[in-house]
């Protein structure tokens, strides 16, 4: 016996719907009539929701799923995405019905333009809206911050590898520079060094004080950018050290003229506000070929080790009267008596 | 306070009245410049200090300061948007305050809205009170309630007044739900 008029069910459920054993429509609320648009059967405007169900007519689907105690789930034909949820029970030989969008809700308020009023007031349905919404804008907020703070972190890793006073790397900058050459994705890629070490450098520092010596040091770093191509590193290793990486195979005499070229620069008189410097530099380079990869390897003190002996080859410069340049190879071809091959600025 | 609040602060100052005035009072009270994060657990005397540094810089009270903001962020979209999900009216949405710290602390946890109660004395005659020790909270949204009203098109009188042991009590007197016409809004943002 029914005691509950059907249509204040479809008053308080705006997505209900009563169906004969046909499927064929017998009353519905006010969201499930526009949804039906004018379909006299379910099936006119609904397909089955769910893989396992396809195939079946969709009223036997239905009337199978109420005598089971199954949820239905239904998809309406016009835009599939959109899904229906529900549960029906008998009434007389049709059944009644209750159904919801589920998580579909977003979606479905926006095509259908819902408003308050298409919803059951014991439905989550504006709680899920609210909640979606806060979130999309809790997300956005957090991704601002995120974003300035790795900008934030970008700015302070630049800064960390770079040298103040004349912008070049320093030496922090220079060591991932040549760990990324030895370890890195790309290594065993032939590269080259080159160690310059400034000749008279103190005496300007002590003849027109450091503001002097730091316009010179700015102007060696300018000379140094222009010696390399775009995809080297030049980096101030500390006081009036640098050092250059060069990428790519490399000749030694290529090394040599490119070091005697860039003494030859240095030598050139450099103004100041405090007046004319005269300085020159003493060079050690090394090139980094398959044989080099193979004797340093790929462990961390690679670097080190390369270095320490292109610091040889530097000290080499030195003690032979300064202003040259010492090729690593002649230095080891020496040890082993071969003739000594030098290069004067 | 939660960063969030912080958040709220920041966004409000420097709409109103500059990023330069925003930093003077990081500085003033000893925030970081460089931004609030917006789920960090500031200390509440950093929050108030905020709060007085800048009422103090604009030559008015905490309390005024407070109202403002209220009111401003019931005018920024977003949350105006959010608040509206309160209710179809401007009744519905009172008697919905209640509901406001739970839901905020579904989306924001920690956030430590204090508990809201609402009693309707009479038609139209609402009284709001706080549990909290301060009485910033219902300055707050005192703000936020007034220009709630004025975008539910409703004609509201509403003061705080100071209940039994000093606690404010903030008394809305609804004249009329449609004075004029409400601001759209729809359930969705349409794209």
């Amino acid at each position: 016996m029914m005691s509950v008029d059907l249509s204040v069910i479809h008053r308080l459920l705006p997505l209900s719907v009563v169906i004969g054993p046909m499927g064929e429509i017998r009353s519905s609320g006010v969201l499930m009539t526009r949804l039906l648009a004018d379909e006299t059967h379910l099936q006119g405007a609904f397909s089955i929701g769910r893989r396992k169900g396809r195939g079946y007519a969709l009223p036997e689907h239905i009337f199978d799923a109420v005598h089971e105690g199954r949820d239905i789930h239904l998809r309406q034909r016009q835009s599939p995405h959109l899904r229906l949820r529900g549960q029906g029970a008998m009434m007389g030989d049709g059944v009644l019905l209750i159904l919801g969008f589920g998580a579909s809700v977003v979606e479905a308020v926006r095509r259908l333009h819902l408003t308050r009023d298409d919803f059951a007031a014991s439905e989550l349905a504006i709680e899920l809206l609210f909640l979606h919404e806060a979130n999309q804008q809790i997300l956005s907020e957090l991704s601002r911050f995120t974003l300035r703070l790795n900008e934030a972190r970008e700015q302070a890793e630049a800064q960390a590898l770079t040298d103040p006073l004349t912008g070049l790397s320093n030496r922090r900058g220079m060591e991932l520079a040549l760990a990324r050459a030895f370890e890195g994705a790309g290594s065993g890629a032939p590269f080259a060094v080159v160690q310059i070490d400034l000749d008279h450098f103190k005496a300007v520092n002590d003849t027109y004080g450091h503001g002097a010596g730091d316009e010179v040091l700015i102007e060696v770093a300018a000379i140094l950018k222009k010696a390399v191509r775009a995809g080297d590193t030049v980096a101030r290793m500390g006081g009036d050290e640098f050092l250059i990486l060069l990428r790519g195979e490399c000749e030694g005499a290529a090394l040599a003229a490119l070091g005697t070229r860039i003494i030859q620069q240095i030598e050139a008189p450099i103004s100041t506000q405090s007046g004319v410097c005269h300085i020159s530099a003493s060079i050690g380079a090394a090139r980094v070929g398959r044989a080099e990869h193979r004797r340093y390897g790929q462990t961390r003190v690679a670097a080190e080790n390369l270095l320490r002996e292109t610091d040889a080859a530097l000290y080499r410069s030195k003690r032979e009267g300064r202003g040259r340049v010492t090729l690593l190879d002649d230095l080891s071809h020496q040890k082993a008596s071969l003739p000594n091959t030098q290069y004067s600025g | 306070m939660h960063g969030l609040i912080h958040r709220s602060i920041e966004a409000f100052l420097r709409d109103s009245h500059g990023d330069s005035f925003w930093h003077r009072i990081c500085q003033a009270a000893g925030h970081d410049t460089a931004g609030v994060m917006p789920t960090y657990l500031y200390p509440d005397e950093l929050t108030h200090g905020l709060i007085s540094c800048a009422a103090a810089e604009l030559g008015i009270t905490n309390v005024e300061l407070v109202e403002d903001i209220g009111a401003w962020l019931a005018l920024f979209e977003p949350v105006r948007r959010l608040l509206r999900f309160g209710g179809a009216g401007f009744a519905d949405f009172l008697l919905s305050l209640e509901e406001m710290p739970d839901r905020v602390e579904m989306v924001a946890p920690g956030i430590g809205v204090p508990h809201l109660s609402v009693v309707a004395r009479s038609v139209g005659l609402f009284e709001i009170r706080a549990k909290s020790t301060t009485p910033l909270w219902l300055a707050m949204l005192s703000g936020l309630l007034r220009a709630m009203a004025d975008d539910y098109g409703a004609l509201v009188l509403i003061e705080v007044e100071q209940g039994v042991h000093h606690m404010p009590v903030l008394k809305v007197n609804l004249l009329a739900a449609e004075f004029a016409r409400a601001r759209e809004f729809s359930l969705v943002v349409n794209p």
